[in-house]
């Protein structure tokens, strides 16, 4: 048998290998000019710069909004690698589990209306996790929010989870929630009893998104269409699944050898139209919903108070587990922020919001890597 | 080099050149030829059929020990894969491996490492001297560890041309990778092969 013959048409295959399409996002209309006449510009356009140098990002897009000076949005660097198309200030970008700030909202204005209580148990809200989710009936709304019931994190914590996207992205992509609670949820043992501790969990989102979509017999999308995005005049906001070729995609160093691949696929496939992380939306957006929500337009005083609550449990470092009822407490060198981080395999961002002058900070970069936040406590002063 | 030297490698030459115009036949040489399915996965056998991402494998074997009941071996192979959306790769591997027979039939066990060349499928850049990014080559160069089990069948046992069918369970890691700590990205492959003699 004559070998030899086949090792070209091999090459030949392994050569002719195709990489992904990356479609051509078309040119934004955005405008710069007002933001370059900003007395500070720049100022952040150089911190911008040269944290998206230090974070070995393709690009990054910062917001500051502080008492005394204008609204300033910036952006460094490329959005999209394959086309070299420069990353813009109103440029479209998945935010991660900020989304999970937004679905807390909606399931408050419930609690607000009546509709629910913080003290319902899972088991009785969606009763088709008894028995499928270990002591569902000692699982709260306020667990749920407050990420204290236990349940287990696929997408942090499930290896198997990340390899499924990593092998099959288009069937991730097509799983709906409930296939998702069936197969990395239900029958998987909590972590701690619900109550006596704090961990992070997306499961909790899952079920958030279940029980809005149940609740208003509307799906997740209008829920917060209607109760959000409209309202304040979110135009560059959305939750459900779309095309997604105008958005920022999103990077990894996949291999640790500081070459980035892009995953923008994968990051689609993990959280596109979900709960705990998938709304896309702008820095100006972003910063409207913040203004909107701790300023009182969103909940009453009361129920805004008891979404800044923090959650207390003597298992948290000193007692604060620095999470309300979705959202996150930054202890920085300004004091106390409210906000969230999302990130995902190649995007971070952050959207922070200063009770002491009201002041809001976006932060996106579009490497899933990590970063140094000092710029904040730099740029906020 | 010495006078004395270049004869004795002259000598060597012919040595060679005379064992290869030997008209006495070389034994038959084992080759091993299998089809796979490939997953990036822990070890799993789910989702081998619902979307194969395949791949052939050519080898041959060695024997440090070759008894009836038993054997002791060392392969060589060389492999193709293509996992739709990720990447092909083309691998160099060899393997030590422990086959007990019972009869026709036999179970096995193989501890590998190899060299697999990736063109990866996902585009990949490159950051410049001045901080941009640029296209950066798709071809990459990494270790692979295996290890597999399988289980076969060998026809005409006591023939000078048996002929023998398995099916073979293999994970394989990429590695160095690095990406939320993982030091590996785990792959695994169900074969199913044949194995027969052939005169080089």
């Amino acid at each position: 048998m004559n070998l030899s013959a086949y090792w070209p048409a091999l090459l030949g295959l392994l050569m002719g290998c195709e990489p992904l399409a990356v479609p051509q996002p078309t040119p934004l209309p955005c405008g710069l000019s007002a933001y370059a006449r900003h007395p500070r510009h720049q100022t952040y356009l150089t911190e911008l710069q040269q944290y998206r140098q230090q974070s070995v990002a393709p690009g990054s897009i910062l917001l500051i909004q502080k008492p005394g000076e204008p609204r300033w949005i910036g952006a460094v660097g490329k959005a999209n690698l394959e086309h070299q198309t420069d990353i813009q200030p109103c440029g479209q970008f998945r935010v991660g589990s900020i989304t999970k700030m937004f679905v807390a909202v909606a399931v408050l204005k419930l609690a607000e209306q009546g509709k629910l209580r913080l003290d319902d148990r899972l088991a009785t809200l969606l009763p088709h996790t008894a028995g499928r989710i270990p002591q569902a009936d000692q699982i709260t709304l306020r667990h749920l929010l407050s990420h204290t019931s236990g349940l287990t994190d696929p997408p942090n914590e499930s290896i198997r989870y990340q390899l499924r996207i990593v092998d099959n992205a288009p069937e991730r992509f097509s799983l709906t929630t409930d296939q998702l609670l069936d197969t990395y949820v239900y029958g998987k043992p909590l972590h701690f009893t619900p109550g006596t501790g704090w961990r992070y969990s997306n499961a909790n989102y899952w079920l958030l998104g279940k029980l809005l979509e149940q609740q208003t017999g509307k799906p997740l999308q209008s829920v917060l269409n209607d109760w959000i995005f409209k309202p304040l005049a979110l135009n560059d906001t959305y939750i459900e699944v779309r095309d997604d070729s105008q958005l920022v995609r999103g990077y990894a160093d996949l291999y640790g050898d500081g070459r980035l691949f892009d995953v923008s696929h994968w990051d689609r496939a993990d959280s596109d139209g979900e709960a705990d992380g998938g709304i896309i939306s702008t820095a100006a957006d972003l910063a409207t919903f913040a203004e909107a929500l701790f300023g009182g337009k969103l909940l009453s005083d009361a129920w805004l108070t008891e979404m800044l609550n923090h959650t207390r449990l003597p298992s948290c470092p000193n007692g604060d587990c620095e999470y309300g009822l979705g959202v996150e407490h930054w202890k920085t060198g300004l004091g106390l922020a409210y906000g969230h981080n999302g990130g995902s395999v190649g995007i971070e961002a952050n959207l922070l919001y200063f009770p002491h002058n009201r002041g809001v900070f976006v932060l996106y970069k579009n490497n899933g890597n990590g970063s140094d936040k000092r710029l904040m406590d730099r740029l906020m002063k | 080099m010495t006078i004395r030297h270049t004869l004795a490698l002259a000598m060597l030459s012919a040595q060679i050149a005379l064992a290869q115009n030997d008209p006495i036949r070389p034994p038959a040489r084992p080759l091993t030829i299998s089809l796979f399915s490939e997953s990036v996965s822990l070890p799993t056998f789910k989702g081998f059929l619902r979307r194969p991402n395949l791949g052939v494998r050519i080898g041959t074997e060695f024997y440090y020990r070759n008894r009836p009941g038993s054997q002791l071996i060392q392969t060589l192979n060389v492999g193709f894969y293509h996992h739709r959306g990720l990447q092909s790769g083309l691998y160099l591997n060899t393997e030590l491996g422990y086959r007990k027979f019972i009869g026709g039939f036999f179970a096995e066990g193989f501890v590998g490492l190899g060299a697999l060349g990736l063109s990866q499928q996902l585009r990949r850049y490159e950051r410049t001297e001045t901080g941009d990014f640029r296209p950066a080559s798709r071809w990459m160069l990494r270790a692979m560890p295996s290890v597999s089990a399988g289980v076969g069948y060998q026809f005409g046992r006591q023939t000078t041309m048996p002929v023998t069918l398995f099916t073979r369970y293999e994970a394989f890691v990429e590695t160095p990778f690095s990406n939320r700590g993982i030091p590996v990205l785990p792959h695994s492959a169900l074969h199913i092969g044949t194995r027969f003699p052939v005169n080089p």
